[in-house]
């Protein structure tokens, strides 16, 4: 039993691995795609700040499994908030891991085509992506596979934020305020939700949870961009579009060889991203594995919306995730209260 | 079954269109120049000859706006053009002072393809000239030949090393100062020596003077009157306080031919002189402004700061501590 | 259905069923020695070349000869008269003519309803030999060959403890063939044994003559790239891997041991990594390692470089490729595929063609095909020596499934590599190690320890001290190993 137990939790560990890969990945989109160019300077304390509702949602998260005593969120849906809440729960953490899906994907073939410059048009790169994100799509071999790399990506980071610091100036973390308050506040608003996915850590038995996965999440998540950024002026940060072309003009600035990994590595953490979410859809979708199918039409799915122009699926996808978050979240907050008080009571009663 | 079909499938598709243009059928620039008169732009590149092993070729475009001189320039370069292995990007003394530097920067840093840590020079002659005279002096590869001579100058302290990517990323805070190439006088390599800055020259001197103050140069021989002195060590940090602005820092050196005492008030006037006249022409070559833009906390208030008009009007102190050795 | 009827106790009868079944018409290696043994009509049945003439005169027939009539049970006065150390009884007709093919001498008795097998086997076969495949340094010469029985002594020898087990069965239906089920009793997992022997005892075929053959009917995914078991010819590593817990498998014919379950790192491992010191083995393995990767990934980054992200080469090395491939007739990824199936073609004619004229055409070949391939301007110097490197280093790698594999994912990255360029690379890679991630060897994880994790000895990646090294694996149920190894070592950390 102790050595099932054990490998159990080794299998959880390389799904925690996953959900952090899928979380960096977002930070580090929302970052360099939208706040750098609205909050210029304040991005070395805006990206923080905007990582901490995500961070509230998952210890709300931890504070409701405690309180429900069982050991994943699920089960606690199911029950506290019965079958209904249950499915409630499932549909909304699918539909915006749907859409996280479909924005990595965006953000992957624009980089890929203007950034790599690689010929080809974006729906057959998008059809590259996706015929290897089939072959991808293993229920066990996707975490194993990016928790066998995490070392590899968090080193690769480590190198490309060595090389922008040593570029970077100290004077670009002013003006400290950026362009004022109202602009901070519209880019809280709408970077807010970017750590949504560290909720996904809480979608493991909560026994199985490793101590250090959130906090090295986080650090790998907000490190890297705030080092990339550190390396322009305030100034210079304003004159970039909202656009998913930002990395490519970010990166440019680094070492050749550097420019190269960066590449590399930011090429990974989206195409791991995309499926990580896809695969979670599908296991939210149909944990029994019904539909064997299911993982493949998501991908066809998603590689066949690239042949919308992508800044229309961007101004669909983008109110999606900066709004949709809240609502998980609030049923979160829903969860919390009623297991309190369900245990308050179980108390008072017993 | 059904999946492998998928993925051939998708494959099958996937082999159209997407076949690259091979590498020796691009022309990889070493050296790139753009001047621009009586609003003609002029653009020209300096790649190696494929034909012959160490030679090179040039080729040039001209257009009234800068996109028009890029085309005609791939159109007048035998293979598709290729900037990722630029070396050099030169711009001529007429268009770094003219009001339309800033549109050649931002088109140099749209081109995808550029490579952002080419060197970024001026020079004061004719591009043509400086184009033929891009040979290589060291070896057979300009881009090393290049490499030498910027790196030993840099060495020396009579350049600044500025690439594009600095200058850049230097934004508002700082004035860049590029180093000065020139033809040599037979016309078959380049020289560099120098600086430039908005329209002001600085003499290998004064480059050694700047490269000191912003921590670039710390070991070498700095010619002073009769003598010279051979810097060991150097620590300098200036500083801004109101209108008055101040060096302060130590520096070890050892003096020949000229008297410590002497050396160490030579020098101190010479990079107050230097200074004064850099500040009254506006140039902020030590970005003291990244210092005075803490007092901001908004972009806004930063803007209302009237920091030229402080900057002309600075007050310059210089004071080192010396340190001499034998 | 005459192979199924029980054996009659009369001779006649059961010699003409005999003569039937191994066509004793056709067969002139069938013998069969008429005599009396106890006043009884008797027949003797034995193949040429199975059997030893000395000890079938010494040890069979005369004994048989000198009996005199009894009273007592036939069966059991044979028994107790012939000196043979194993004599097993047959009830049928098959019995008795597996018993014939296996080597035994088998003795028909008038009134006797059975046969008596007796274990007469002398075999020509090879002897021990040096592996021809897992050469080592330090360590053991010795490999396994075609028989079984030596195959399991060898093993036992070093393994000389009763729960060494050893279960024989019989595998393929029309021809049966020995197969040896071996295990560390203390060690192995019940379950993974269990499961091995569910699939064998579900196999359906009408025979299996290699251990290759049975590596395919047994393995998790038989169509996957990467092999998830191993083959090899050293009895050491056959029994360094039973300590492990893992399973080997022994087949009659085949001068190589099955094992089940491996992880991708034990087709890395060789016994030298053992033999030598830990500083030394943990180098060579990173070496192996970094041959591998060579080997996978080289082709197609220099082609992904070189096509598509030429920037990123360092200008000096760029222009001597570009004025290279100027003159060339074939792109560069052409160039590579060419280069790639030639050092193949050379490789396998240097495989097939005997003794050391082999190893002799495969340097010249190189040499000169490479030589005259870059002066007549087919190919640069450069690729030359890319294809060099990457081949090499799939020759460092010890497990040859495992260097048939890379060799053929190699041409993949080198199609992605063409294809895609950096891109292409990224997505093999990624779909590379997802794929292998998702292979189970016997149930477990191709890629444990590391992914997913589990607890294990410093033996995966490098290899730690031998001090370190417990007993058993995350392959096996046997973890605990209390004390210290060098126990006359009074420092804290054992000679650290």
């Amino acid at each position: 039993m102790e050595a099932i137990e054990r490998r159990h939790q080794a299998e959880s560990r390389t799904r925690q691995s996953a959900a952090g890969l899928l979380t960096a990945a977002a930070i580090w989109r929302t970052s360099v795609w939208s706040l750098a160019p609205e909050c210029g300077a304040a991005c070395w304390w805006m990206i923080p700040l905007c990582a901490v509702p995500g961070v509230l949602m998952a210890l709300v998260a931890s504070a409701a499994l405690k309180c429900s005593g069982v050991q994943t969120l699920p089960e606690a849906f199911r029950k506290m908030l019965g079958r209904r809440g249950a499915s409630l729960w499932k549909a909304t953490l699918a539909l915006l891991l749907l859409a996280e899906a479909l924005m990595m994907m965006t953000a992957l073939i624009t980089f890929f085509t203007r950034g790599i410059g690689t010929q080809g048009t974006p729906l057959t790169l998008a059809l590259l992506s996706g015929g290897v994100l089939i072959a991808c799509m293993h229920r066990d071999g996707l975490p194993r596979g990016i928790f066998l790399v995490r070392w590899v990506l968090v080193g690769a980071g480590l190198i490309a934020a060595v090389d922008a610091l040593l570029m970077a100036r100290w004077d670009h973390i002013f003006p400290i305020g950026g362009e004022g308050t109202e602009v901070n506040m519209t880019a809280l608003l709408s970077g807010s939700g970017m750590a949504w996915p560290l909720t996904l850590f809480h979608q493991e038995q909560r026994r199985h949870l490793t101590k250090s996965a959130l906090p090295l999440t986080l650090a790998a998540g907000v490190v890297f961009p705030v080092a990339l950024l550190l390396m322009f002026p305030h100034e210079w940060l304003l004159n970039l579009q909202n656009a998913p072309e930002n990395f490519t003009a970010i990166i440019r600035h680094l070492h050749p060889g550097v420019h190269t990994l960066c590449q590399c590595l930011w090429m990974l953490m989206l195409f791991l991203g995309c499926g990580v979410s896809l695969h979670h859809v599908s296991e939210l979708a149909d944990g029994e594995n019904r539909f064997p199918w299911l993982p493949w039409l998501l991908v066809a799915v998603t590689s066949a919306s690239q042949a919308a122009d992508a800044c229309a699926l961007v101004a669909v996808l983008r109110p999606m995730i900066v709004f949709g978050w809240m609502i998980p979240a609030f049923l979160l907050l829903i969860l919390l209260l009623v297991s309190f008080f369900k245990r308050e009571r179980g108390r008072n009663g017993g | 079954m059904i999946r492998r079909i998928l993925v051939l499938g998708l494959s099958a598709l996937l082999l159209t269109g997407c076949g690259p243009l091979p590498a020796e059928e691009h022309a990889f620039a070493v050296v790139l120049a753009v001047d621009v008169q009586d609003s003609l732009w002029r653009m020209s590149v300096r790649m190696p000859s494929y034909v012959a092993s160490g030679k090179y070729m040039t080729c040039t475009g001209e257009g009234e706006t800068i996109q028009q001189a890029a085309a005609a320039l791939a159109a007048d370069a035998p293979m598709p053009l290729d900037l990722g292995q630029l070396r050099l990007t030169v711009v001529t003394e007429r268009l770094a002072a003219s009001p339309m530097m800033p549109e050649a920067l931002a088109w140099l840093e749209a081109r995808e393809d550029l490579r952002l840590q080419a060197v970024l020079c001026v020079t004061q002659g004719d591009m043509d000239v400086l184009m033929e005279a891009s040979n290589p002096t060291t070896g057979s590869r300009l881009s090393k030949s290049l490499q030498v001579a910027l790196e030993s100058g840099a060495g020396q302290g009579i350049i600044p090393l500025c690439t594009l990517s600095e200058a850049l990323r230097l934004g508002e805070r700082q004035t860049p100062v590029f180093p000065l190439v020139e033809a040599t006088p037979d016309g078959k390599s380049l020289h560099f020596s120098g600086g430039w800055a908005q329209g002001m020259v600085f003499s290998e001197e004064d480059c050694r003077c700047l490269m000191l103050l912003t921590g670039a140069w710390k070991k070498g021989t700095f010619p002073l009157g009769e003598g010279e002195i051979t810097l060991l060590d150097a620590s300098v940090c200036p500083q801004i306080s109101q209108n008055t602005a101040v060096v302060k820092g130590s520096v070890t050196a050892a003096t020949r031919g000229v008297a410590p005492e002497e050396a160490q008030t030579l020098l101190t006037e010479k990079i107050t002189l230097l200074m004064m006249d850099t500040s009254a022409a506006g140039l902020d070559v030590l970005g003291l402004k990244r210092q005075a833009i803490r007092e901001a906390l908004t972009a806004a208030k930063w803007q209302e700061d009237r920091w030229q008009e402080r900057l002309r009007s600075l007050n310059w102190q210089v004071e080192l501590d010396f340190l001499w050795q034998d | 259905m005459q192979g199924k009827e029980k054996i009659s106790p009369s001779v006649n009868h059961s010699r003409s069923v005999m003569h039937r079944l191994l066509y004793a018409g056709k067969n002139p290696d069938m013998h069969c020695r008429d005599l009396v043994i106890a006043g009884r009509e008797a027949a003797v049945y034995y193949a040429d070349g199975f059997v030893s003439a000395d000890f079938l005169q010494r040890y069979v027939i005369a004994p048989c000869q000198q009996m005199q009539p009894t009273d007592e049970d036939i069966t059991l006065a044979l028994k107790e008269n012939i000196p043979g150390c194993d004599i097993v009884a047959a009830e049928t007709y098959d019995e008795a003519v597996r018993q014939v093919m296996e080597g035994r001498a088998v003795v028909f008795v008038e009134g006797m309803a059975c046969a008596l097998g007796v274990d007469v086997r002398f075999f020509v076969r090879r002897g021990i030999s040096p592996p021809l495949t897992e050469r080592v340094v330090l360590g053991p010469h010795q490999g396994f060959n075609e028989s079984i029985r030596d195959n399991i002594t060898l093993i036992r020898r070093m393994l000389p403890v009763p729960g060494c087990i050893g279960e024989m069965r019989q595998i393929g239906s029309d021809i049966p063939m020995s197969l040896c089920v071996m295990y560390l009793e203390d060690a192995v997992d019940p379950e993974m044994l269990k499961r091995l022997k569910n699939r064998l005892d579900k196999l359906n075929v009408p025979h299996v003559l290699s251990l290759g053959v049975l590596e395919q009917l047994l393995e998790d995914r038989p169509r996957a790239l990467f092999p998830q078991s191993l083959l090899t010819e050293r009895p050491d590593r056959a029994v360094s891997m039973m300590l492990e817990g893992q399973i080997v498998l022994l087949l009659d014919g085949s001068p190589q041991a099955l094992v089940l379950p491996v992880g991708i790192f034990h087709l890395l491992h060789t016994p030298d990594d053992t033999s030598e010191r830990f500083i030394y083995g943990s180098f060579l393995r990173v070496i192996r390692l970094f041959g591998l990767l060579c080997a996978l990934l080289l082709p197609g980054l220099f082609a992904a470089f070189t096509v598509f992200h030429p920037e990123a080469l360092p200008v000096t090395l760029l222009t001597a490729v570009l004025e290279s491939q100027a003159a060339m007739p074939l792109s560069i990824p052409a160039e590579t595929f060419l280069m790639l199936m030639m050092f193949n073609l050379i490789n396998e004619a240097g495989t097939r063609v005997p003794g050391i004229a082999g190893s002799t055409l495969g340097t010249v070949s190189g040499l000169i095909l490479g030589q005259a391939a870059v002066e007549a301007k087919l190919v640069h110097p450069l690729l030359i020596i890319v294809v060099a490197v990457a081949s090499l280093g799939s020759y460092a790698i010890p497990d040859y499934a495992l260097r048939l594999a890379v060799r053929l994912a190699q041409l993949l990255g080198l199609a992605a590599g063409c294809l895609f360029g950096l891109y292409g690379m990224v997505l093999f890679c990624v779909a590379g190690l997802i794929r292998l991630c998702s292979l189970t060897s016997l149930g477990v994880p191709l890629m444990a320890p590391l992914s997913p994790p589990r607890r294990h000895h410093q033996d995966v990646l490098v290899r730690g001290p031998a001090w370190l090294q417990r007993p058993g694996s995350y392959l096996s149920r046997r973890m605990n190993f209390p004390g210290r190894m060098r126990g006359w070592d009074r420092r804290r950390h054992g000679g650290n």
